[in-house]
């Protein structure tokens, strides 16, 4: 039962500003992901709520009390780190009844817990085990546990699957996810793949240089970015990105690109904030909300095709439209229709529903 | 201008272990042939064959017709872009590019005009009197293959060339590469154990299991119609989801039985099957990839219950884990066109597109229909 | 702040520390150097002098002696077992590396054996066969003995070196056309200077300073410069600032190759860095 709150948190090594100005809820019971690229903080803002790292200046709240002053020890935090730093002198049972015994827990105690953890991650055959006699899966699972045997308030994991292939990260994000709700457990968990943060997070901070970008759930962040930054670093293939110029043209809101002009229709108007007119933008499109067909039609834009992808049942298309101007494109091969080849010519239709529009100065989402 | 054709190759690394076993292959001129498989599947053992690095214990290798297994690698008139690049740390970019053409019996200044000409290409010009570890892994990337590409050799073999990239990188990387390939019309080998980077490069996909070819075939084709149940379970994220039952004769048709539910095989499925009325009673698989489980928020007839187990949005789509009593299937589909949101622990309705499913033998793991 | 201030002191100390280390085993160094510089008076005065009128004497005289050939003697033999056993130490080395004998290591670990048997146990079977050829008193018998000690230990040193090699460095220059000793000359070996640069040195060193053999196996000709600093110890007495000049001009060799191959010898201790 345990909410935390980071309020105008700085962190500085030395001259250097690595965290400015962080404020971030995370309720009670919540899962939330830190995600950015190397370098943005992430890693930082959780050793500050671990206590490993102190802030100077700002405050971190767990529940409603302030705990800026005590020891990374006592606040009962379980933490998991890429490297696992497991023990490799003890068994896997040494290494989780190691916790309980430093905090002097009785035997009975540690017994019980240890079989929890047991049956929960489902390890029991593996009990006497040395981490080199696991396979990484396995060793995560093991880390897991250490942090989980002291029946943390809170649960911080530090790119805890980092060091796994990716099928097996697949499989181990889904029991993850499934083993904290069950527990129950207030969580933050902090990597630079915004797959598994938007499989993962019940809430998603997306950071960079530093401080945060955005705050929302996986479909927010996706469906709304707040600025170039997170539209660019969430979803793969990446959004493309295309300059244009807001107009008003006989009374109608148009964007106009050197290649085409495109009416918004009301409620895209709408959307935009009234100071959106006659100004410089970035138009964002999503690669699976373009259509690609053989045949021009109303408001097509033709170009070829610089490259296409089979991908399970979807073709990812890299259509030039002219040089160095390129669009992807995520379809369906039912959806598509035709088979596409390289150097083929084809047209692009763009819905302008589905375009997201940014200040081309200062990314920010126009809306 | 070149056809590389395998014929019986065969390798025993000692009297126990068979590392490759009887691969023959054809790869067609200019075509882009990746060799995927699971670490120890012979497909790196494969390559080195054809580079020369190993001599097979028996079988040919042939180069346009030319038998090379026997010859020098430096006799082959092939390139190879390693895993680790093998770039060396004493050579600055344009000594690697001149110390790959000195035995190309080529003047100096027709050595000169070559690096110029592949720095432009490979957009290298910046970096050329750097040395490797002054470059990013991306550009360290790009100079093991222009290095390889300046030669212009007959055949590019390529071993893992995006592992050491982070993911972003390695997807836009991935078409550069694949469309240098078409530019070039260089016949191209590829290893990888990622099976979406083969997907997405290949013209040509041969998995590889335990030293054997599995299955050859267009990305589409291994994708859609996978042989056995190893290259099915081994293509495509999330991978497909494996039911066991047994085939059971009824009024209506045949039956797929499962402790957990029975399903009707409708005739999109069965007019697949070789012969039907042998497979009565076998003991059989059913394989459904994500893509093709539908959703229903409320009961349907035919379809089958189940309950969300876990939900992961994933850009437009919605990934979910779904529980049917005991088996755990996944499922995925565009958010919009699904229409509700499966949340945790919610019981939904199952349908299987049957034209997309399969059936494999259990025992012997080869596809029924 | 705090923790820079500390940091500083932190510095400051381990620099106090380092210089006291490096007196303590300079000093004798400069004893010997200051030595022989000094007046017979000088030397033994009490307390020692440390500043003197420095005299030449002591060169002059020990350069009319025996010594000035001795020194040459040294250097030629020295020279050329360095050359030969770093030349045909790393061909083997770089053997042992990339084909490696179906004997396992039994091989190298007989090599190796070499270097550790106890001179005093080879020198007089030494002493037989090169009678039995006729090479007492020559360069070459010096030049093949200590050859036969520093082989050895060239080829586990680099062995080691070429073994970090990547194998693809190699795999790739085959593939550019590249025979197999043209990839050992010129991609592998370039890549191994740092410690071919280490087992010059050592093989330099422990050529130079050899006395055992080097007292059996010559007279006058071939007697290198140990032998004859051993010799300047008569029975009249010791001449302490000949023997220093001796010793300073001894030691202006090994000092100056240090010097040229110093760059390589700080790589080589950096040398894990090379597949980076």
């Amino acid at each position: 039962m345990t909410s935390i709150r980071l309020e105008n948190v700085h962190v500085n090594f030395g001259k250097t500003e690595v965290l400015r100005d962080i404020s971030l809820e995370v309720a009670d019971g919540e899962l939330c992901v830190i995600v950015g690229p190397s370098g943005c903080g992430k890693t930082v803002t959780l050793r500050a709520i671990s206590g490993l790292t102190r802030p100077s200046r700002g405050h971190v709240y767990f529940d409603d009390n302030v705990i800026d002053h005590v020891a990374p020890g006592d606040r009962n935090v379980g933490m998991a780190f890429q490297t696992y730093a497991l023990y490799p002198n003890m068994t896997v049972r040494e290494n989780w009844e190691f916790p309980l015994r430093a905090a002097k827990r009785q035997e009975e105690l540690i017994q019980e817990r240890v079989g929890q953890v047991t049956g929960l991650l489902d390890m029991g055959p593996l009990l006497n085990r040395y981490p080199r006699e696991l396979s990484g899966g396995q060793q995560q699972r093991v880390a897991l546990g250490r942090a989980l045997v002291r029946r943390p308030q809170v649960f911080l994991l530090d790119e805890p699957m980092g060091n796994l292939d990716a099928k097996l990260r697949v499989e181990l994000r889904a029991s993850l996810r499934k083993l904290q709700m069950d527990l129950g457990v207030t969580t933050v968990y902090v990597t630079h793949d915004q797959v598994d943060a938007q499989a993962l997070g019940d809430k998603i901070v997306v950071m960079d240089v530093g401080s945060v970008q955005q705050v929302g759930t996986p479909e927010q962040i996706y469906e709304t970015p707040a600025n170039l930054f997170v539209a660019g670093f969430i979803g793969t293939p990446r959004m493309n990105f295309l300059d244009g110029t807001l107009k008003q043209e006989n009374g109608n809101l148009v964007v106009e690109h050197p290649l085409f002009k495109m009416d918004l229709p009301e409620e895209v108007v709408g959307r935009l904030a009234d100071n959106a007119r006659d100004r410089k933008v970035v138009m964002g499109v999503r690669p699976e909300s373009i259509g690609v067909s053989t045949h021009p039609g109303p408001q097509t834009i033709p170009g070829k095709i610089y490259v296409c992808e089979p991908q399970s049942n979807e073709v990812i298309i890299e259509i030039e439209l002219e040089e160095e101007v390129h669009l992807k494109v995520r379809v369906g091969r039912d959806a598509l229709g035709f088979e596409p080849y390289i150097d083929q010519l084809v047209q692009v239709q763009i819905d302008p529903d589905t375009l997201h529009f940014f200040d081309s100065v200062t990314g920010v989402r126009l809306s | 201008m070149a056809r590389l054709v395998l014929e019986e190759l065969d390798l025993w690394y000692s009297t126990t272990v068979h590392a490759v076993d009887h691969v023959s292959l054809v790869v067609e001129d200019g075509e882009l042939c990746v060799l995927l498989g699971p670490s120890g599947c012979g497909k790196t053992s494969t390559l080195r064959m054809v580079a020369g690095f190993i001599i097979p214990t028996s079988g040919a290798i042939y180069l346009d017709d030319k038998r090379i297994e026997y010859l020098y690698p430096g006799d082959r008139n092939i390139a190879m872009v390693f895993q680790s690049y093998a770039l060396y740390p004493n050579k600055t970019v344009r000594q690697h590019l001149a110390f790959a053409l000195k035995k190309a019996g080529l003047s100096a200044s027709e050595i000169e005009q070559r690096i110029q000409q592949t720095a432009e290409f490979m957009h290298m010009e910046d970096y050329l009197d750097r040395r490797p570890q002054a470059l990013s892994s991306g550009q360290q990337q790009r100079v093991a293959v222009g290095r390889a590409l300046i030669r212009r050799p007959k055949l590019f073999l390529m071993d893992e060339p995006l592992s050491q990239l982070d993911a972003r990188l390695r997807v836009e990387t991935r078409s550069n590469l694949r469309r240098l390939q078409q530019d070039l019309g260089i016949t191209t080998v590829y290893v990888t154990h990622d099976q979406m980077e083969a997907q997405g490069l290949a013209d040509k996909i041969v998995v590889m299991d335990r030293g054997r070819i599995q299955q050859v075939g267009s990305p589409i084709e291994i994708y859609e119609d996978p042989v056995n149940l190893f290259v099915a379970g081994f293509i495509g994220t999330p991978p497909m989801n494996f039911i066991e039952g047994e085939l059971i004769p009824e009024d209506s048709g045949l039956c797929f039985n499962h402790p957990e539910f029975k399903l009707r095989l409708q005739p999109a499925l069965l007019d697949k099957l070789d012969d039907g009325h042998k497979l009565d009673g076998r003991q059989a698989v059913i394989g459904i990839r994500p893509e093709y489980v539908q959703l229903a928020p409320e009961e349907e007839p035919n379809a089958i219950p189940a309950e969300v187990y876990v939900l992961e949005p994933q850009s437009n789509e919605y990934v979910v884990d779904l529980h049917m009593g005991e088996i755990p299937l996944k499922m995925r589909q565009d958010k919009r066109e699904l229409g509700f949101k499966p949340e945790i622990g919610r019981r939904v309705w199952m349908r299987f597109r049957q034209n997309r499913m399969h059936l494999f033998d259990k025992n012997t793991g080869a596809r029924l229909a | 702040m705090n923790s820079d201030t500390r940091e500083t002191i932190r510095k400051v100390l381990l620099f106090i520390l380092t210089i006291l280390i490096t007196l303590v085993f300079f000093l004798p160094l400069l004893w010997v150097v200051m030595s022989s510089f000094k007046t017979r008076l000088d030397l033994f005065a009490i307390p020692p002098k440390w500043i003197f009128t420095p005299t030449l004497e002591n060169y002059i005289g020990i350069l009319e002696s025996d010594f000035k050939q001795q020194l040459l003697n040294s250097l030629i033999i020295a020279a050329f077992s360095t050359v030969y056993s770093v030349t045909l130490g790393s061909l083997a080395a770089y053997g042992f590396s990339r084909y490696p004998p179906k004997s396992g290591n039994f091989i190298l670990f007989w090599i190796l054996s070499l270097r550790m048997l106890p001179v005093i146990a080879v020198v007089v079977p030494f002493y037989l066969v090169f009678r039995a050829l006729g090479l007492l008193d020559t360069h070459l018998a010096l030049v093949l003995v200590y050859s036969i000690f520093n082989i050895s230990f060239t080829i586990w040193l680099l062995k080691g070196f070429f073994d970090e090699i990547p194998l693809e460095f190699e795999e790739a220059a085959k593939l550019e056309g590249y025979s197999p000793f043209e990839v050992f000359s010129r991609v592998s070996l370039p890549l191994t200077r740092p410690g071919l640069a280490a087992a010059a040195m050592f093989c330099l060193i422990q050529s130079l300073n050899e006395f055992l053999i080097a007292l059996a196996l010559t007279t006058r000709v071939a007697e290198t410069a140990p032998v004859g600093l051993a010799k300047l110890q008569t029975f009249l007495g010791t001449d302490w600032g000949r023997i220093s000049a001796a010793a300073t001009l001894f030691m202006i060799p090994v000092v100056f190759f240090t010097i040229l191959i110093r760059n390589e010898l700080i790589r080589g201790m950096s040398f894990g860095q090379l597949k980076g």
